[in-house]
């Protein structure tokens, strides 16, 4: 009965906030944008793994020494601890996305895309990634080191079978730290023409003041970075036996 | 088995040279086991880690069943470290690994087939004691389990020689006397040499057949630990310990003696010899008599009245197959 006297364009905000969620139309288009956006942090989470843990190894068995040949530690400590470390973990992300965006494009062929976000979400990361590879594996007791190296391991053994493995918890939960990150580092890859959730959070939530749209996709992220965590904290028990 | 041959180590630090070795030379015989005990900051650490090649010695050479091992590097380097087993002072087991796969380790980088390696680890693993601890990560074991299995992956690679550096430090009583009956045990059933490192007498006395003492980088006492406690020197003091203050008790006038008796001698009078010369009872200040090396010795101090003969009671003793010494120039001094 009252409802005939309201004006159709005056009903209430509370209940235009939820209208477009409830069109099959904006579904597809937030399923969509969340496989971009799973697709981003998974194909960069590899790489990030990847790349960092060898840059990671590479910078623990340089200030180490007796691992690699002497020339190459020198080499290292600084290319690779000053240069590429310092500097990029210095840019900030959103700037770094920018500037990154001719060398996608080469590498790519497009700066547009969850692939070609990929690319400056690697670089972002690795250096964040392979600075935890260092510490976690600086975290291993010498005593252990010392143990492997006088049963006769060669460097590679030293490595592989005490070192990366003793630090299998901390890295773990470092790798755990990363995607997360990389969560948060996608959505802001999506505003450079990405894609994924962080754009359509951007383009309703900001654009079109969607605010239903907006918290659907706060309440995605969220959860997915719950999981992430949550899986990434079994696994790191899972591998700790101290 | 092991002959150190004049081994030096020097380090740079803050900008001068550090010589923590100085020409060290030592020799242990097959299947002996051999202490070397010192203070800290004496060099033992050092010694430790150029023996088991963690570090380059700056000069010297170390033979291992013959074969200079100091100048050796990369492959050959690998192999001999493979004939030196090393018990660390806190076990330094592998925490990602069960105890299994911690003794099997050593063999699992030589390329040892898993099925082989396996079946020679739970082999090691029951000589030390430990079976039914297969599947025990080391943070489910207590310390002297963690050492025992430490020693049996020392053990692995079937090495000439057993290297313990401070093996019980980290033990309490019962399981350091455990860890030292395994040890002799060890080196009786399979003919290892062992070299023990320590700074604990007791390990020396229960453990060792022959000792060095080692000072500021050098070695100053070495020998059997029956020639070195009867030639009456600091490793004697240190290993037939008086209690402290044992000269207090002196009177103005009074002199002390420090009398040294080695195996047989130890039944001799010598409290009623000195009484006899000096004509008066001669109090006993502090006395010690412990077993070593299968034998027995016995050091007293006793006090001498004033105005006593005391080189003529000194010569008596001697003749009696005494060590004499004068306690205020040996450990006052020092």
């Amino acid at each position: 009965m009252f409802a005939s006297l309201v004006p159709a364009l005056a009903l209430p905000a509370a209940d235009d906030m939820w209208a477009s969620l409830k069109t099959p139309v904006i579904w597809k288009a937030i399923r969509d944008a969340f496989y971009e956006t799973i697709q981003m942090v998974v194909v960069s989470g590899l790489f990030t793994v990847v790349i960092g843990l060898i840059i990671g190894i590479l910078l623990w068995a340089g200030a180490r020494g007796g691992i690699l040949p002497k020339w190459l530690d020198g080499i290292i400590n600084v290319v690779l601890s000053w240069i590429i470390v310092n500097i990029t973990r210095s840019i900030p992300f959103a700037i770094l996305l920018v500037a990154l965006i001719p060398f996608t494009r080469w590498l790519v062929g497009t700066s547009i895309g969850p692939l070609a976000a990929c690319v400056s979400l690697t670089i972002g990361t690795v250096p964040f990634f392979a600075r935890l590879v260092e510490t976690a594996l600086r975290d291993v007791d010498k005593g252990k080191l010392d143990a492997a190296v006088v049963t006769g391991s060669s460097s590679w053994q030293l490595v592989f079978k005490v070192a990366v493995r003793e630090a299998l918890p901390a890295l773990s939960s470092g790798i755990t730290t990363t995607v997360v990150m990389l969560i948060g580092y996608s959505a802001m890859a999506g505003l450079m023409g990405g894609g994924g959730l962080g754009y359509l959070a951007y383009s309703y939530g900001y654009q079109r003041f969607d605010v239903g749209v907006m918290l659907a996709v706060l309440v995605i992220m969220v959860l997915l970075v719950q999981i992430v965590q949550f899986i990434g904290d079994r696994i790191t028990k899972l591998v700790d036996h101290r | 088995m092991i002959t150190v041959s004049h081994l030096s180590k020097e380090f740079v630090s803050a900008g001068r040279n550090v010589r923590a070795l100085d020409d060290v030379s030592l020799s242990v015989a097959d299947a002996e086991i051999h202490g070397i005990v010192g203070q800290s900051g004496a060099g033992k650490s050092t010694l430790v880690r150029c023996l088991t090649l963690l570090e380059t010695p700056s000069s010297g050479t170390v033979e291992i069943g013959g074969a200079d091992v100091a100048s050796l590097s990369g492959v050959q380097l690998r192999q001999a470290r493979r004939t030196i087993g090393l018990v660390f002072q806190h076990a330094n087991l592998f925490d990602a690994r069960t105890a299994l796969d911690n003794v099997a380790y050593p063999l699992e980088i030589a390329g040892v087939k898993r099925a082989e390696r396996r079946a020679r680890a739970a082999e090691l693993l029951e000589l030390v004691g430990l079976k039914g601890t297969e599947t025990a990560y080391p943070a489910q074991l207590s310390g002297g389990q963690k050492q025992r299995v430490g020693i049996a992956r020392a053990l692995a690679a079937d090495p000439k020689v057993l290297l313990c550096d401070e093996p019980t430090s980290a033990l309490d009583p019962n399981s350091t006397a455990e860890i030292l009956d395994l040890i002799r045990n060890v080196r009786d059933r399979l003919g290892l040499t062992v070299l023990v490192i320590t700074h604990e007498m007791s390990v020396v006395k229960t453990l060792c057949d022959s000792v060095s003492l080692l000072q500021s980088g050098t070695i100053v006492e070495t020998g059997s630990v029956e020639k070195v406690v009867a030639a009456n020197g600091q490793l004697t003091r240190q290993l037939v310990p008086l209690p402290a203050l044992s000269l207090t008790p002196l009177r103005s006038g009074e002199s002390a003696l420090d009398i040294l008796a080695v195996g047989e001698a130890v039944d001799r009078p010598f409290v009623a010899e000195a009484s006899r010369i000096v004509g008066a009872d001669v109090p006993v200040l502090a006395g010690s008599i412990e077993s070593l090396a299968g034998g027995r010795v016995s050091r007293l101090r006793v006090a001498l009245p004033a105005g006593a003969d005391v080189p003529a009671v000194m010569a008596a003793l001697v003749a009696h197959g005494a060590k004499v010494t004068d306690p205020f120039l040996t450990e006052v001094a020092a």
